[in-house]
């Protein structure tokens, strides 16, 4: 496993981490508070991993096939992310949800950490499974 | 139909040419990662036309001896 792949693994893992955290212990349950509190946690473990990988293993910079990989993960994301938001606008237009159930942190917080788990999956899958322009 | 191109490359042998020179080697000598010239061989990345020629040019050859195009299905 290369140095970047390490990486986008460590990102990936501290995600489930902090999620499973969030929504297997608090049940979802978030105030605005446990939601900054949560990413700054993810942040500084992000960190930590990273500086942990550096001290282990041989440094590489990115070259244009990680770049490629990221472009393609982030597009990926991107898409899921507007389709969200179309379906977050239908539910409001439809009144089918009210705008307290669609603001909440839980939810917000859901979104970020599945769009975010989504593009650091989608990198380590191209990967392992190789990628075209 | 345009046909598919397929897209082969002799990276391994040329290594093996230059007195078995390591991946790690070449990805130092081309600037890219290791992992990026195991894909290349392994079929599973092609490389922009500059990291082709920069791979050509660290066996000291041209880019058509280390990568060739095979056309799959009906040309033309």
């Amino acid at each position: 496993m290369g140095y970047q792949e390490k990486l986008i693994c460590g990102q990936f893992l501290t995600l489930l981490l902090v999620c499973s955290y969030l929504f297997g212990v608090l049940r979802g349950g978030v105030s605005l508070w446990t939601m900054l509190g949560s990413i700054i946690l993810m942040i500084v473990l992000q960190i930590v991993y990273a500086i942990v990988v550096a001290m282990f293993s041989k440094k590489e910079d990115r070259d244009e096939r990680d770049r490629l990989i990221e472009y393609k993960a982030y597009k990926v994301s991107y898409l899921t992310l507007m389709v969200l938001g179309g379906l977050w606008v239908w539910g409001l237009m439809s009144h089918m949800f009210t705008v307290g159930q669609l603001t909440s942190p839980g939810l917000i917080l859901a979104v970020w950490f599945g769009v975010e788990a989504l593009r650091t999956g989608t990198q380590l899958v191209l990967h392992r499974t190789g990628v075209t322009a | 139909m345009k046909a598919k191109m397929k897209i082969e490359n002799r990276v391994r042998r040329l290594r093996f040419d230059h007195g078995e020179m390591t991946q790690q080697a070449l990805a130092e000598k081309v600037g890219a990662t290791r992992q990026t010239v195991l894909a290349i061989e392994a079929g599973k990345y092609a490389p922009s036309l500059e990291l082709a020629f920069r791979i050509a040019d660290a066996f000291g050859v041209g880019v058509e001896a280390v990568f060739q195009r095979e056309y799959v299905g009906d040309a033309g």
